[in-house]
C-alpha cells in the first residue's frame, strides 16, 4: 500500500519534501518537468499549426471513435485547437464548444499549478465549491450523449 | 479515538489538503480538534507539519512519543476521565517559533496568507477526459467531484479513497492516452519503418 501512495501521489508533487528531501530538488524536478512539457507543447503547437486535421491522416486515430462509431466528449479537439492555432473561433466552437469554454478554466489551473510547485505562490481558488465538481462530471457525461444524436440541435454539438 | 486512529485521520487530513480539497483552515481547524487521551489522562495532539506527537503536561505542549503500549488500538473504550475538559487549543510549541504562524506549502517556502492548495485533480481528470481517453477519464473526474464534497462534508476517511481512486484512474487514463499515441499512430511507424 505504502508503494502504491508512492506512486500515486508523483503527480502530488506539491506535497514537498518528503518525496524530494529538500524544496530545491523538488523545485528542480518541476522545473525540468514543466521545461519538457513546454518543449512538447511548442513542437506540438506547431505541428497543429501547419497541418490541418481534417484534411490529413498525420494525426493518431481515436480508439474510441474507431470502436464505437460513436463521439467522445472530447472528439474534435485537435481539430478545434488547429483552428484556433489560427484565430478562428468561431470554427473551433463549432467543433467542440465544450472543449473551448473549459480551455480557459484548464489553463488557469495549470499556471496556478505551476505557479505553487516553482514559487510556492497559489492564485486564488477559483470554483472550489463541490457543486462544480459534480456540474463538471454531469455535464461532460450529458454531453457525451447529446452530441450522438444525429437531429439538431443535438448535432450542433457534434464535430 | 486511539493513537493509530488520529494517526490515519492525520495522513488522511493532509493527504486532502495536498490535493487541493481542503483549505489551509480547514485543515488547521481540524487539526486542532484531532487529540488524544492516554491511559493516564493526558492530552496528546500532534504538531500541524512535523505530525510529531506532543503531550500537554498542564502548562505547555511538550514533544515526545506515546508510550509504547498504549500504541496499539485498545480493546475496550474507557469512559471520559474525571479530568476537566482538554485544555485550551494550543498555540506553537514554544521554542519551535515565536513569529506568528505563517501558511507554509509544507515545502518549506511560504504562501500568501488565506491561499491554499491548489486542486489538481478535478482540471487534470477534465482535461485528461476531453484531450486523451475519455471511457476512463470520465471515472476520474466522478471521483474528483466526489473527493471534493467528501472533503467539504467532513468524510476524511471518504475523501482520501476518493483521492485515491481518483489518482489512480487519472493515472489509466494517462496511460491509455500514451499508449494510444505510439501504437496506433501508423504513419509515424511508417515513417520510423522506411526511414
Amino acid at each position: 500500500m505504502r508503494r502504491h501512495d508512492r506512486i500515486v501521489s508523483l503527480l502530488a508533487v506539491t506535497s514537498g519534501e518528503e518525496r524530494f528531501g529538500s524544496a530545491r530538488h523538488r523545485k528542480t524536478f518541476v522545473a525540468l518537468g514543466l521545461l519538457a512539457g513546454s518543449l512538447i507543447i511548442t513542437v506540438g503547437s506547431a505541428v497543429l499549426y501547419r497541418v490541418d486535421p481534417s484534411e490529413s491522416d498525420f494525426y493518431p486515430p481515436c480508439p474510441f471513435h474507431a470502436v464505437t462509431g460513436l463521439y467522445c466528449p472530447g472528439c474534435g479537439t485537435t481539430r478545434a485547437l488547429h483552428q484556433l492555432l489560427h484565430g478562428h473561433l468561431g470554427e473551433a466552437f463549432g467543433l467542440n464548444p465544450l472543449m473551448i469554454l473549459m480551455l480557459p478554466y484548464l489553463g488557469y489551473s495549470l499556471l496556478s499549478y505551476v505557479m505553487f510547485s516553482l514559487r510556492d505562490r497559489a492564485l486564488p481558488n477559483l470554483l472550489t465549491s463541490p457543486f462544480w465538481g459534480w456540474l463538471a462530471f454531469w455535464t461532460i457525461l450529458i454531453y457525451g450523449v447529446l452530441r450522438n444524436i444525429p437531429y439538431p440541435p443535438f448535432s450542433l454539438l457534434a464535430p | 479515538m486511539n493513537f493509530q486512529e488520529a494517526d490515519r485521520h492525520y495522513d488522511a487530513l493532509k493527504q486532502q489538503y495536498r490535493s487541493g480539497n481542503l483549505s489551509a483552515e480547514q485543515l488547521d481547524r481540524q487539526l486542532k480538534e484531532l487529540m488524544v487521551q492516554d491511559r493516564d489522562g493526558n492530552w496528546w495532539s500532534k504538531h500541524e507539519e512535523t505530525g510529531e506527537w506532543h503531550y500537554y503536561d498542564g502548562n505547555t505542549w511538550v514533544q515526545r512519543n506515546p508510550p509504547d503500549d498504549e500504541y496499539e488500538p485498545t480493546s475496550s473504550r474507557e469512559p471520559p476521565p474525571a479530568r476537566e475538559q482538554p485544555p485550551p487549543v494550543r498555540e506553537q510549541p514554544p521554542p519551535v517559533r515565536e513569529q506568528p504562524r505563517v501558511q507554509t506549502s509544507g515545502a518549506g517556502g511560504v504562501m500568501a496568507p488565506g491561499a491554499a492548495v491548489p486542486g489538481y485533480l478535478l482540471p487534470a481528470s477534465i482535461g485528461t477526459t476531453l484531450l486523451c481517453c475519455p471511457a476512463t477519464g470520465i471515472v476520474a473526474i466522478l471521483y474528483s467531484a466526489q473527493a471534493r464534497s467528501k472533503s467539504q462534508a467532513g468524510n476524511t476517511a471518504g475523501a482520501s479513497q476518493a483521492i485515491r481512486n481518483a489518482n489512480i484512474w487519472l493515472l489509466v487514463s494517462l496511460g491509455l492516452g500514451v499508449i494510444t499515441l505510439f501504437v496506433f499512430w501508423v504513419p509515424f511507424w511508417q515513417g520510423f519503418f522506411s526511414a
